[in-house]
C-alpha cells in the first residue's frame, strides 16, 4: 500500500527558539490528488511547506518520495524530485518577459549566449498547457495578477513538477481568473500531478479538494475525505481549542461612552468605506485573515497612509489624519505590526526610542534634556518590566517581547487616548505576552481606548470587549462579546457565513 | 565612539612616526599648514556627514565649492572680467546661492523621492558647469581683494605665523555649531533616527522630509563656507576648483566612522577623518628615512604617486577593522545568548523531571 | 544590502570626476615643440589660390583661456593691417570631438587656411590630414608633427626650459635645493621645459629635491608647495611650470614667512603672477608670446596661400620666442601687453 503514495511525510517536527512550529506531523499524498491544507495563521502550514520545498530542514521526521527516503537540504533538492512551490506573493522579475521568467535560473544557453528562440518555443507550449493566451515576449509587469499566477504554474511545469504546492493562489485573483485557475487545476490533476492547495476560502476547498488535512498549533488535528467535507467540520477542527489561562479575567460587559468615531473612512485600495465606533476604555478587537485590510485601516487612522475620504471624530472633534504627527498630536498612537521595520530604530538606545515621538518636549533652549529623557525611559522600563541592563542599552539587542514593550513604552510615556496595537504579541514569548495583556487591561481601566489587531483567535476572544471582523478589506461585522464564538468569527473571516 | 578612538590613535601614531622620521614635521609652519588644510576639508566633510548619517549622499559639494569661489571672484574681485562689487556682496550672494542649491536638492530628494545619488550627481555637473560658463572656461583672479588674506591671517601671532588662521577659526565655529546641532538637539536626534530607520521615524511622527531637506541645506551651506576658504587659499578661480572633493568628504567621513548605511557617525569622526586624509598627503612628502649603505648616507622618500594608493588602503583598513571588531562583538553576544537559553532549557528539564 | 548599489555608483562618479579633470588644460598654455621636422614638407599638399578672390583664414585654439585673448589680439592686428578677415574659434569644453567638429565645419565652409593649436596631436591626425587635402594647415602653440600640417609656429618649450634654467643659475650662484611644481609631468610641454632646466643647471651644484604634480587641482598645487617647504628647510627656490603654479607657490612661500629666503620662478603672464613680480614675491617669469603666435600664424598662412612654401623656413618651425619678465622690465612688458589688447 505504501508505494501507492507519491509523498509521505512522517513525524515531522520543527522547533524555533521559543516555539514549536510543527510537532510530529504526518502528511501523505497520492498522484493526481488535490489535498487542501487548512489551519489558522500560525498553525504551521507555511513551515510544513517550507520543509517540503527544501527551504528549511526538519528537526525530526522523515520524507519519502515514491517510498524512497529522501533528505532535502536545499530548494534544488526538492526541485529535483519534482516539488515546486508557488508562493502567495508572486516572485517574478516584472522587468523580464514571460519566457524570461519561466526559464529564470534555468536558461537554455549555448556558449553562454541565451537561446531566446528555443526558450520562446518551449514557453509557448507551456503557456498552452495552462491556457494562457499571450505571447512569451509579453512583459510580465503588464500582466494581471491572475495571468502572473498562470506564468508561475507554467514555470512549475517547466521544472517537470509532480507535486505542485499552491499557497493561497486566489488571494489576489478576480472571480473569472479564479475560475480559470480551477479549470487548470482540474487539467493538471488529470495529468497525474499531485497538488497541495493552501487556502482559507471554504467554498474553494469544498469545490476542489479530494481530501482536507487540518493543522492547529503545529499539530495535525484531523483529516476529511471528499464526501465528509463540510464548512462546519473544518471550522470546528481549525479553532477547536480551549482558552489558556494567561488572559486576565474578563471584565463584565459594559456600555462604554463613545469617544472615537470612524465614519465612512476610505482607505486607499479598499473597495468600500469603513465605519465603526469605539468607546472610552474599550478594547476593540479586529479579527480577520492575513490581508483582510486591518493593518491598512489602522495605518489610515494613524495617518501613515492618509485616508482619501471620510472623517475621524475624536472627542467630538472632526479631522482626517494627514500624517502620523497629526494623529499623535491628538493622542492617537500606533504600535505597528512590523516593529523591526516600523516601530523601532534598532541601533539606537531604549531611552532614545522611547523619547522619539516626544523628544521635542525635552528641550530647554534647543538642548536635548538627556537626564529627563532617561528619567522618563526609566519609568517605563520599570512599569513595563523591560528586561535590559539600562536605558542606554541598544534596542536591537533586546528579545522580541522586550522590544514590543519598548514600543508600548514609547506611547505610554505620552498618555494615549487611543492606542492602536497591531499584532501586539507577535514573536513575543509567553511570559511577556501575559504582561502585555495585563498592561492593556490596566490601560483600558484608565479609560484608554485600545484597537487591537490580532490574527490569534485566542487573543481576540481573550481580550476584546467587542470584535470587528474584516474580510477582503471590508468590515464584515461587529460582534459583541456575548455573541462572539470562535465559530462565528471564523465563519465571518472566511466568508463561510455567507450562502 | 570606538571607531573615533581607533582612528584617533592611528593619527597619533602616524604623527609620532612622522616626527621620528623627520623632525621638520613638528615645525610650527608645518603644523599650522596641516591644520589649515584639514580645517578646509573638515568644514565640508562635516556637512557631508549630516547627509550620510540620514542614509543619503551628497556628490554636489565639490561643484558647490567651485561655484561659490567663482561667484565670489566674479562679483567682487577687482581684477579684469569681474564686476568689482564689494566683497561682502560677493560672499553674501555666493552663500545664498549655495544654500538655495541645497534647498532645491533637498526638496527634490525628500518631497519628490528622487534618489539622492542621482540628484546630487546631476548637481555636481550642473554647478561645475555653471562655474565653467561664468569663467568662460578660464581663470578669474582675486587680485588685490582682501579675501586673499583670509587663509593666511588669523589670531595669536607666533613668530611669523598666526596660530589660528581664519579657516581654522571657521572650522572651530563649524565644529561647535555642528556638534551642538547633531549631538545635543532634537534635530540631531532626528537625523540619526532617520538614518537608523526611516519608517520607524515616520511612525514616530518625525517630520522626515523637513529634516532630510535641512541636512542637504547644511551640506551645501558648509560647502559654500569651504568654497570661500578655498577661494582665499588659491587666489584664482577656475571651474575646476574643488573637482572631486565630494569624494574626499565621503572618504574623510567614512574613515571617521560615519556609516554609508546611515544612522552612525559623529562630528568628531569627520574631524579626525579629515585630519587623517591631510596627514597622508603631508606625510608622503615629509616622510624620509636616512640609512647608510657602505658608509654612504642615503635617504629614502615616498613618491607622490603613492598618494591615491595609500589613501585607498587607509579607507579600506578603517572599514575592515571596524567590521571585524563588530563581527567579533556580535559573535560574543550570540554566544552569551546561546548560553542563557541553554541554561534555561536545562532548568526547565530538571523542573519537568521533578514534576 | 542597501550599500551595494550606492558604492557601485560611487565608483562610477569617481570615473566621471577623473574624466572631468582630464578634459581641460586648466588655462595653461600647453605646447608641443616640433623637434625639427625633416624636409618632407615638399610631399605635403600645398594649396595656392588665385589672387583674384579674397582668402578666408581661421584660427582655432585648444580651449577657452586668458592666454588666447592675446593670440586673438595678434590675429586682430593682422586682420586690421591686411584687411583679410580671420575667424577666431575656441572649443568651449576643450575636447577633441569639439575641435574636430570645428575643423570639419571650416572645411565645408570653404576656408583657405587654418592655424590650429592641436589638443591631442596623435589622435587627431586623420581629421587634420583630411582637412589638409583641401586647405593649408599650420600648427600653432601645440604641434602635430606627424600630420600633414605645413609648419609649426609657437614656443619651443625646450628653449623656454633653457631660459628658465639660466635664470635659476643666475638667482642661485652658489647653488642649493630647488623644487618643481607642475600640473602633469607626463604632458610633453611640461617635461620638455623640465628637460631644458635640467640641462642648464647641471654642474652648478643645484639639486631638484622635489617634483610635485597637482593635476590642475589649484588647492593641491598650493598645499603641495606648503608641504614641500616644510619638508625641506634648506630650500632655496621654487619653480612653477604651469601658469598657475608660480602664484600658488609664491603664496605658500609668503604664508611660511620665507619671503626672500625662497626665490620663485613662474611661467606665463597670469595677472597674479605679474602682481607678485611687482611686490617682489616672484623673482621672474618666463612669458610666451601668444600675440606673435596669432599674428605670425596668419601671416604665414596668407603667404602660403599666395606663394606656396617659398617664405617658410626649411625646418618648418618658427619660434615665437620666450622672454624673461622680472621687476626690471615689468612696467615695459605690461605697457606692451596693454597696447596689444588695445589694438582692436
Amino acid at each position: 500500500m505504501a508505494h501507492d503514495y507519491i509523498l509521505q511525510m512522517h513525524g515531522v517536527t520543527k522547533r524555533f527558539p521559543g516555539v514549536t512550529a510543527l510537532e510530529k506531523v504526518d502528511l501523505e499524498l497520492r498522484s493526481g490528488e488535490v489535498l487542501a491544507l487548512m489551519g489558522e495563521n500560525g498553525a504551521g502550514k507555511s513551515t510544513l511547506m517550507k520543509i517540503l520545498g527544501g527551504a528549511q530542514p526538519p528537526d525530526e521526521g522523515t520524507l519519502r518520495i515514491d517510498g524512497n527516503p529522501v533528505e532535502f537540504r536545499h530548494v534544488s533538492d526538492s526541485r529535483r524530485h519534482g516539488i515546486v512551490l508557488v508562493h502567495q506573493e508572486l516572485m517574478m522579475a516584472t522587468n523580464l518577459d514571460v519566457a524570461g521568467n519561466i526559464f529564470l535560473g534555468s536558461e537554455t544557453c549555448r556558449w553562454g549566449m541565451l537561446q531566446r528562440r528555443a526558450m520562446h518555443t518551449a514557453s509557448e507550449s507551456l503557456l498552452r498547457r495552462v491556457g494562457l493566451a499571450c505571447s512569451p515576449a509579453t512583459l510580465v509587469g503588464s500582466l494581471t495578477p491572475g495571468q502572473m499566477q498562470m506564468v508561475e504554474i507554467a514555470k512549475a511545469l517547466s521544472h517537470k513538477a509532480r507535486i505542485l504546492i499552491l499557497d493561497e493562489p486566489t488571494s489576489s485573483l478576480t472571480l473569472t481568473e479564479s475560475e480559470q485557475l480551477f479549470k487548470i487545476i482540474g487539467d493538471l490533476r488529470r495529468q497525474g500531478i499531485a497538488i497541495i492547495y493552501i487556502s482559507h476560502r471554504m467554498e474553494e476547498v469544498q469545490r476542489l479538494a479530494d481530501r482536507v488535512i487540518v493543522l492547529r498549533d503545529g499539530k495535525r488535528v484531523g483529516e476529511l475525505q471528499r464526501e465528509q467535507i463540510t464548512q462546519q467540520k473544518i471550522v470546528s477542527m481549525m479553532v477547536g481549542r480551549e482558552l489558556t489561562n494567561w488572559y486576565p479575567p474578563l471584565r463584565p460587559a459594559a456600555q462604554y461612552p463613545a469617544i472615537l468615531e470612524v465614519d465612512n473612512l476610505i482607505v486607499p485600495g479598499a473597495p468600500c468605506p469603513v465605519s465603526f465606533v469605539a468607546g472610552a476604555g474599550e478594547i476593540l478587537g479586529f479579527a480577520g485573515l492575513v490581508g483582510a485590510g486591518r493593518t491598512e485601516l489602522m495605518q489610515a487612522i494613524f495617518g501613515v497612509t492618509p485616508p482619501i475620504g471620510g472623517v475621524v471624530t475624536l472627542n467630538g472633534k472632526h479631522f482626517r489624519p494627514r500624517s502620523p504627527r497629526d494623529a499623535i498630536n491628538r493622542g492617537i498612537y500606533l504600535a505597528p505590526e512590523d516593529r523591526k521595520h516600523h516601530g523601532l530604530v534598532l541601533p539606537m538606545s531604549i531611552a532614545q526610542n522611547i523619547s522619539m515621538p516626544d523628544v521635542c518636549n525635552y528641550k530647554p533652549f534647543g538642548w536635548l534634556h538627556r537626564r529627563q529623557e532617561a528619567t522618563v525611559a526609566k519609568k517605563q522600563l520599570n512599569a513595563l518590566r523591560i528586561k535590559a541592563p539600562g536605558v542606554k542599552y541598544r534596542v536591537g539587542s533586546l528579545s522580541g517581547g522586550n522590544q514590543q514593550k519598548v514600543v508600548l513604552g514609547k506611547w505610554l510615556a505620552m498618555q494615549p487616548k487611543i492606542l492602536i496595537l497591531d499584532e501586539p504579541t507577535r514573536g513575543v514569548d509567553v511570559g511577556a505576552k501575559a504582561e502585555i495583556y495585563r498592561e492593556m487591561m490596566e490601560l483600558a481601566q484608565q479609560g484608554v481606548t485600545i484597537l487591537m489587531v490580532s490574527s490569534e483567535m485566542e487573543e481576540i476572544l481573550g481580550m476584546s470587549d467587542r470584535i470587528v471582523v474584516m474580510r477582503e478589506r471590508r468590515l464584515e461585522g461587529i460582534l459583541p462579546r456575548q455573541q462572539a464564538t470562535q465559530e462565528n468569527i471564523a465563519a465571518l473571516m472566511t466568508g463561510a457565513g455567507k450562502t | 565612539m570606538r571607531r573615533e578612538l581607533g582612528i584617533f590613535c592611528a593619527v597619533v601614531v602616524m604623527c609620532g612616526f612622522l616626527f621620528w622620521s623627520n623632525h621638520d614635521f613638528g615645525n610650527a609652519g608645518n603644523i599650522l599648514n596641516l591644520s589649515r588644510q584639514a580645517a578646509m576639508l573638515g568644514i565640508f566633510a562635516i556637512g557631508s556627514s549630516f547627509v550620510i548619517i540620514t542614509g543619503g549622499i551628497d556628490l554636489s559639494v565639490g561643484g558647490i565649492i567651485g561655484l561659490t569661489g567663482v561667484l565670489i571672484a566674479k562679483i567682487s574681485s577687482p581684477s579684469i572680467h569681474c564686476l568689482h562689487y564689494p566683497l561682502w556682496m560677493g560672499i553674501g550672494i555666493a552663500m545664498a546661492v549655495a544654500l538655495l542649491i541645497g534647498l532645491c536638492q533637498g526638496l527634490l530628494i525628500s518631497k519628490l523621492k528622487l534618489p539622492p545619488f542621482i540628484v546630487t550627481l546631476a548637481g555636481m555637473l550642473l554647478w561645475r558647469g555653471l562655474a565653467q560658463i561664468i569663467t568662460h572656461g578660464g581663470t578669474l583672479g582675486l587680485g588685490t581683494s582682501p579675501l586673499i588674506n583670509l587663509s593666511t591671517e588669523g589670531l595669536f601671532r607666533y613668530g611669523y605665523h598666526s596660530v589660528l588662521a581664519y579657516p581654522v577659526l571657521m572650522f572651530i565655529g563649524v565644529i561647535i555649531l555642528a556638534g551642538y546641532l547633531l549631538h545635543a538637539t532634537v534635530f540631531g536626534r532626528y537625523v540619526f533616527a532617520i538614518g537608523g530607520n526611516r519608517d520607524a521615524a515616520r511612525y514616530s511622527g518625525i517630520p522626515v522630509d523637513r529634516v532630510e531637506t535641512l541636512t542637504y541645506v547644511i551640506s551645501a551651506g558648509l560647502a559654500g563656507v569651504a568654497g570661500i576658504c578655498y577661494a582665499s587659499y588659491i587666489g584664482q578661480m577656475t571651474y575646476l576648483v574643488g573637482n572631486g572633493y565630494e569624494l574626499n568628504a565621503i572618504a574623510a567621513a567614512v574613515i571617521g566612522g560615519v556609516s554609508l548605511r546611515g544612522g552612525e557617525g559623529s562630528v568628531l569622526g569627520a574631524i579626525i577623518g579629515s585630519i587623517m586624509l591631510e596627514l597622508i598627503q603631508n606625510g608622503i612628502i615629509l616622510f624620509k628615512w636616512v640609512y647608510h649603505v657602505a658608509g654612504q648616507r642615503k635617504v629614502f622618500t615616498i613618491s607622490s604617486n603613492w598618494t591615491y594608493f595609500i589613501t585607498g588602503a587607509v579607507i579600506l583598513l578603517a572599514v575592515l577593522i571596524d567590521q571585524l571588531a563588530s563581527n567579533f562583538n556580535e559573535r560574543k553576544r550570540l554566544r552569551r545568548q546561546a548560553q542563557v537559553i541553554a541554561a534555561k532549557q536545562e532548568g526547565g528539564k530538571t523542573a519537568a523531571g521533578a514534576g | 544590502m542597501r550599500m551595494c548599489p550606492k558604492l557601485t555608483l560611487l565608483a562610477a562618479t569617481l570615473g566621471l570626476t577623473i574624466g572631468l579633470a582630464g578634459c581641460s588644460k586648466g588655462g595653461n598654455s600647453g605646447g608641443q615643440t616640433g623637434t625639427s621636422t625633416s624636409g618632407s614638407a615638399a610631399a605635403k599638399p600645398v594649396h595656392v589660390f588665385p589672387q583674384s578672390s579674397p582668402i578666408k583664414l581661421a584660427f582655432v585654439s585648444n580651449n577657452v583661456a586668458n592666454y588666447w585673448n592675446f593670440a586673438h589680439a595678434g590675429v586682430r592686428a593682422f586682420a586690421k593691417k591686411t584687411g583679410i578677415r580671420v575667424t577666431f574659434r575656441e572649443p568651449a569644453k576643450g575636447t577633441v570631438a569639439e575641435q574636430n567638429q570645428i575643423i570639419e565645419d571650416l572645411v565645408t565652409e570653404g576656408y583657405n587656411g587654418i592655424a590650429i593649436s592641436v589638443i591631442a596631436p596623435n589622435d587627431q591626425i586623420r581629421t587634420l590630414d583630411s582637412a589638409a587635402r583641401s586647405l593649408n594647415l599650420v600648427c600653432v602653440d601645440s604641434d602635430a608633427p606627424k600630420s600633414d600640417r605645413l609648419m609649426y609656429i609657437g614656443t619651443m618649450n625646450y628653449n623656454a626650459g633653457l631660459l628658465m634654467g639660466k635664470e635659476i643659475v643666475k638667482l642661485l650662484p652658489k647653488g642649493g635645493q630647488i623644487a618643481i611644481f607642475v600640473g602633469n609631468l607626463a604632458a610633453r610641454n611640461a617635461y620638455r621645459r623640465l628637460d631644458g632646466i635640467e640641462h642648464v643647471i647641471k654642474g652648478h651644484n643645484i639639486k631638484i629635491v622635489a617634483k610635485k604634480e597637482d593635476n590642475q587641482d589649484y588647492a593641491l598645487a598650493r598645499s603641495n608647495a606648503e608641504n614641500v617647504i616644510s619638508a625641506f628647510p634648506h630650500l632655496k627656490l621654487v619653480c612653477g611650470l604651469y601658469s598657475y603654479n608660480g602664484a600658488l607657490a609664491a603664496a605658500a612661500v609668503k604664508a611660511a614667512g620665507d619671503e626672500g629666503k625662497i626665490k620663485v620662478i613662474a611661467f606665463d603672464q597670469d595677472p597674479d603672477t605679474l602682481q607678485d613680480i611687482k611686490t617682489g614675491l616672484i623673482n621672474a617669469t618666463i612669458v610666451q608670446n601668444p600675440f606673435m603666435e596669432g599674428y605670425l600664424s596668419c601671416k604665414y598662412l596668407r603667404n602660403i596661400c599666395a606663394n606656396g612654401m617659398k617664405a617658410v623656413p626649411a625646418s618648418a618651425n618658427v619660434d615665437t620666442g620666450v622672454q624673461i619678465v622680472d621687476v626690471g622690465n615689468l612696467a615695459a612688458y605690461q605697457t606692451k601687453l596693454a597696447k596689444m589688447m588695445a589694438s582692436k
